[in-house]
């Protein structure tokens, strides 16, 4: 090739190899490289190797603002003497667990809103007319339509004929029950595991064979050796049915990361095989495929994507293919015009005389020359894709598997900006995921200028 | 240049008609209709239903129907809102998108356009990188992180600006800006490299020689030939700006076509489905003309070559 960049110091360098070394010296590149490393190394990792799993659900712990502690259990904790311990992760891996348990026996009142204020109260057959929810003491919350506890309510005086308390009942919703809760004794239970099971059950002098407790019952978990609780830290805040943001953060990662990658490879396969074969036939094929390019290029595809969705239930493979589809034509024409030039070369002209067919010369010596662009464009496409992906989960399209909705970065920022409400008191739900995008976006854009840069001498740096 | 613009003219109804089939099939494939998710509708009215939109026929004949139908103008009613035409839907809610994209690409010019010159003149100085560095930003920061954020920080927090809605000004401002953010920071990129490219040249210096104000040098001189990378990218610019209006007029609240849009495919309303995928179709379609036509007017050198990236 005429026209290798010589570098004074290194002259039997690969163009790729001066290209990563260019790299090495592009301040905003590196930058991006390293965010989208630890990013990826934490979307790979967190998941693992926390305490929580993004679909745990802790109901009765609600909406709790980011390192809000509690004790860490689940929603029913069961021991039996003989068998494995059915609780969260860490505490089934102790000794000895010493748990403080304050019984609360939930009461359901019936509040019915309409017009914005609250029409009657009720307990059983009983009306009252105000409903004192401080003097009461305990947690009061909302129950879901599907009978799920939902946000705790704030402590105030509820009264019939006045509005109710802001932002807690659903305009026109006819029922509303909620629990409240009396304290009463606090009960200490110990329990005793080796190997991973339960030995044996204390309450006070009773000996038990089996306990059940549940999770917005306990108090305390300590282990019996160190005063320190056994708590779970929330440090991004948990969502309204109590799950942990921290962890659905990285998790929805993963499904962000996923599609943007699989999306991507598939359109570089597709982009490179067409433009590849396009550029080295030429002629009147290549301008009919080309055509055929130029008339999809034109399509708004994000509509017939939305469409699509809608029509084929958010189905992820569905979604790799409509994302993946839309993205190759660029990566098409990008290859197109390299092979265009480079099957002018000699090396291609030796290669035929050799005897190579002609899928051997565009897989084995066309396409690995035009890798520069290709690899530029690639990174570029990443993130454009997973922008996509998250439009979608924004408009209320997130994708499913199986019938589980996997919550993307879109899906958790969708459901950050509804928890917004009017005032914004629970911004982190927003904030948070937010921000792991935006810092993976920010990351893979200037790790393709950079590369951008570096593979293309003639460009300045930030062009 | 003229065999191009044929070719571009060729393309169009092509496209069109590419659209409408497979935003036809796409719709009608699926599952269900229309008029089969609502529960408490007794199967006679149904098949009343489905017979009074022609739903009860073949596929192709309703296909050849609606092909008709479009070229006559006719787009037919609304599936769901009882006794409207698409026709009539569409006119209503286009002007406020119309709005909000002009408004917004206004302001991504400004504002692209100040920092880019800004940056091209101050070139690798702090100020250079904190430019860049923010269009970068820009370019990683979704619509809907973004418009969200602006809602808490000057709505919620501040109290400046109203939250959403539609109908006066100040309630076009965050929206405007947040649909213009990428714009702006594109805008500003394309404007500092075709201002170093233009600032390198040798009629330059001779105005610099001349004693001429860097004043005068940056807006007579420099900005004709620098601007032409960010005149020949607002063809896509304008078509990409109508995608981006879906999610912030859905953030915002704006009775816009891109929100009955996303609602109409979401309720299963064909004909509105139909109706704005063209609407929105056709004007993507001439965008991508005048930008290519554009490119070939304003450099030769892109005419005849035919990798546009």
């Amino acid at each position: 090739m005429p026209n290798i960049p010589h570098s004074p110091t290194n002259t039997h360098a690969s163009p790729f190899r001066l290209a990563l070394g260019r790299l090495r010296r592009h301040k905003l590149g590196m930058l991006g490289m390293v965010l989208v490393l630890l990013m990826v190394l934490g979307v790979l990792l967190v998941p693992e190797i926390s305490h929580m799993s993004p679909n745990e659900t802790r109901p009765w712990i609600g909406t709790q603002a980011p390192l809000n502690q509690h004790p860490d259990c689940a929603v029913e904790n069961v021991f039996t003497v003989g068998t494995a311990p059915e609780t969260s992760r860490r505490p089934a891996h102790r000794s000895h667990l010493i748990y403080q348990v304050q019984d609360q026996t939930p009461e359901e009142f019936r509040i019915v809103v309409r017009r914005g204020r609250v029409h009657s109260i009720a307990i059983g057959a009983q009306h009252l007319d105000t409903l004192n929810l401080i003097e009461r003491g305990g947690l009061a919350f909302e129950i879901n339509p599907g009978g799920i506890a939902g946000r705790t309510i704030t402590p105030t005086v509820i009264k019939t004929g006045a509005p109710p308390p802001e932002g807690l009942m659903r305009e026109g919703a006819r029922v509303l029950i909620m629990g409240i809760t009396h304290p009463e004794t606090i009960r200490t239970i110990t329990i005793h595991m080796t190997d991973g099971r339960v030995t044996a059950i204390h309450e006070g002098e009773q000996t038990l064979q089996h306990i059940s407790l549940r999770g917005e019952n306990i108090l305390s978990i300590t282990d019996g050796h160190s005063d320190t609780p056994l708590t779970l830290t929330h440090w991004f805040g948990t969502d309204e049915l109590g799950r942990d943001l921290f962890v659905r953060v990285f998790y929805g990662g993963r499904v962000s990361m996923l599609v943007g990658l699989v999306a991507t490879v598939v359109s570089l396969l597709i982009g490179l095989l067409y433009g590849a074969v396009a550029g080295y036939i030429g002629g009147r094929c290549d301008r009919l495929m080309m055509g055929a390019v130029d008339v999809l290029y034109a399509l708004p595809f994000l509509f017939l994507v939305i469409i699509l969705m809608v029509s084929f239930g958010r189905n992820i493979i569905m979604l790799f293919i409509a994302l993946g589809a839309v993205q190759w034509l660029t990566m098409a024409r990008i290859v197109r015009g390299q092979v265009l030039s480079l099957k002018q070369m000699e090396f291609v002209e030796a290669a035929r005389l050799s005897g190579a067919s002609s899928l051997g010369i565009i897989l084995r010596h066309l396409i690995p020359h035009t890798m520069g662009p290709v690899i530029v464009y690639t990174t570029l496409t990443v993130p454009v894709i997973i922008m996509g992906e998250s439009f979608l989960a924004f408009i209320g399209l997130q994708v499913q598997y199986h019938g589980i909705s996997l919550d993307s970065w879109g899906a958790l920022i969708s459901r950050g900006v509804q928890a917004l409400g009017q005032g914004g008191e629970q911004s982190w739900l927003l904030f948070f995921p937010s921000m792991a995008m935006v810092l993976t976006l920010f990351g893979l854009n200037s790790l393709g200028d950079g590369l951008r840069d570096c593979f293309d001498p003639k460009r300045s740096i930030n062009d | 240049m003229m065999p191009r613009i044929f070719r571009r003219l060729l393309y169009a109804p092509i496209v069109l008609l590419l659209l409408v089939t497979m935003t036809f099939f796409l719709v009608r494939l699926a599952p269900g209709g229309p008029f089969s998710n609502e529960r408490d509708l007794p199967e006679e009215v149904e098949s009343a239903l489905n017979a009074r939109f022609g739903l009860d026929q073949p596929l192709h004949i309703q296909y050849m129907r609606m092909v008709g139908g479009l070229l006559r103008g006719d787009l037919g009613p609304s599936m769901k809102h009882r006794d409207r035409t698409v026709k009539d839907i569409i006119s209503d809610h286009l002007p406020p998108s119309l709005l909000l994209g002009t408004t917004a690409i206004l302001l991504a010019l400004w504002v692209g356009i100040t920092i880019g010159i800004i940056s091209a003149l101050r070139a690798n100085t702090l100020i250079d990188y904190l430019g860049m560095g923010a269009t970068v930003i820009g370019i990683s920061l979704p619509a809907f992180v973004f418009g969200p954020l602006l809602q808490l920080i000057f709505s919620m927090k501040l109290g400046w600006l109203p939250v959403a809605g539609y109908g006066n000004a100040s309630q076009l401002i965050l929206p405007a800006v947040t649909l213009s953010l990428p714009f702006a920071a594109r805008f500003a990129r394309l404007m500092r490299a075709g201002m170093l490219e233009i600032l390198s040249e040798d009629f330059i210096r001779t105005a610099h020689a001349k004693g001429l104000s860097e004043f005068t040098i940056v807006t007579r001189h420099a900005l004709r030939g620098a601007i032409l990378p960010v005149i020949s990218f607002l063809g896509p610019a304008i078509a990409a700006i109508t995608t981006g209006s879906l999610i912030v007029e859905k953030i915002f609240n704006i009775p816009g076509l891109g929100r009955e849009f996303v609602e109409s495919a979401l309720n299963r309303d064909y004909t509105l489905v139909m109706g704005t995928t063209l609407v929105y179709g056709t004007f993507i379609v001439l965008c991508n003309m005048l930008a290519d036509l554009s490119y070939a007017a304003l450099d030769p050198r892109v005419r005849d070559a035919e990798e546009v990236a």
